[in-house]
This record gives C-alpha cells, structure tokens and sequence, in this order.
C-alpha cells in the first residue's frame, strides 16, 4: 500500500471517528489541528485505524505518537 | 462478567445525590476523595443498580476533560474480573485499548481497577473481586 493510499484510508478513519467528512491530515496534522482529538477520542482513533488496516499498535507507539505523519509510518512499516 | 457499577459523572456531587434520591437511590458508600484520581465519589444504589458518582475535586482531576466532554452522565459500565490481568489481557486481544492501567481504587476498598476503550461502547472500568 503506497503512502497516498494509506492517507486515502485514513482520512476515511478520522471523518468517522470524529463525524467529520471535511477532515484531510497530513504529515504535519496534530491533535489540536482536530476538534474534538482528545486522550479518549485518540484511543478511540487508534483502535479505529487498527481495525481499518488490520495492524496493532504496541503500547509505546500509542503514546509516542508526535503527528499523523509518524502515525503512517508505523501503518506502512506495519503493513510492509 | 458481574457488573458492580455504573460510572455516572456529575458537576456538584451532593446536587446530583439529591436528584438520585428523588428517583429513589439511597446512599450505600458516603462520599470519600480519591488522591489518585483527585475525584470525589459516593456509592448510590436503587434495587439492582448501583451507581457511582464522580465528581473531579479539581481542574487539574485527570476527570475534568471527560466531565467537559460528557457533563452530568453516565461514562463507564465497571465489571468484576476474577482474575483483573487476565481479564486487561484477553480484552487487549480483541478490540480493547487501555486507558489508564491497573491502579488502586481507594473508595473500592483498594481494589485494583483498569480502565479500557472499545470504539462501540466507549469506556468500561474492569475491578478486582476482592481487595488483595
């Protein structure tokens, strides 16, 4: 799955999980770039983007997450 | 699993105690703070149901972002586990994300509990069957 691919689905994940159909992230998205991204709704994304491309995230890389940038590259290393 | 408790948020705890009374809930565990999670919480029960209601002592609770979020509601549904690390790891195994780990429950008579997600039914609170 290419990277455009990987974003393609998701920006699907974040406009459901934050009912949204406007949402676009990119590399530099952060949480405060998200209305509503908070520490229960992040949990609630995480385990939305794990079911979407059948991956599991560890415990450290659900807290060490510094954008949605670094949150593709574990899907695609993941994915890989 | 046994359900022991529905968590139920409030602003003003003894308001809200006073509105459950009405509904009839007598008080079964008067209000104690919880330094761990700098909340307030009283045990209530009408029948069968049991609630706990939790009120952050201050801004900085670790609560106030879900009351925020939430207000005056019920937030959690917490289950009793036989066995509580068994019980984080077969949820971890099948769609559940931890929200905060295995803690003390001081106003559960020190019980441990952890807190965990599921998209499809948002938070439930798994506690020990007895204190260890």
């Amino acid at each position: 799955m290419t990277r455009e691919e990987v974003y393609e689905k998701l920006n699907e994940v974040f406009r459901d999980v934050f009912d949204d159909e406007d949402i676009t992230v990119s590399d530099e998205t952060v949480a405060s770039d998200v209305d509503g991204w908070d520490s229960l709704e992040h949990i609630n994304l995480l385990v939305a983007v794990e079911r979407a491309f059948g991956i599991k995230f560890t415990m450290g890389q659900t807290t060490h997450l510094k954008n949605v940038g670094e949150m593709v590259d574990v899907i695609i290393e993941k994915l890989g | 699993m046994e359900v022991h408790h529905i968590g139920y948020l409030v602003k003003r705890l003894a308001d809200s105690r006073d509105a459950f009374a009405a509904l009839g809930f007598d008080v079964v565990r008067p209000v104690e703070y919880d330094p761990i999670r700098d909340v307030n919480i009283e045990f209530i029960a009408n029948g069968g149901y049991c609630v706990e209601l939790i009120e952050p002592a201050s801004a900085e609770s670790p609560l106030m972002p879900l009351l925020k979020k939430f207000k005056n509601a019920p937030y959690h549904l917490c289950f009793i586990a036989e066995d509580l690390e068994k019980a984080k790891e077969e949820f971890e195994g099948c769609g559940y994300m931890l929200f905060r780990d295995i803690e003390p429950a001081p106003c559960l008579d020190g019980r441990r509990v952890v807190f965990m997600v599921n998209p499809d039914i948002g938070i439930i609170e798994i506690a020990d069957k007895e204190p260890l």
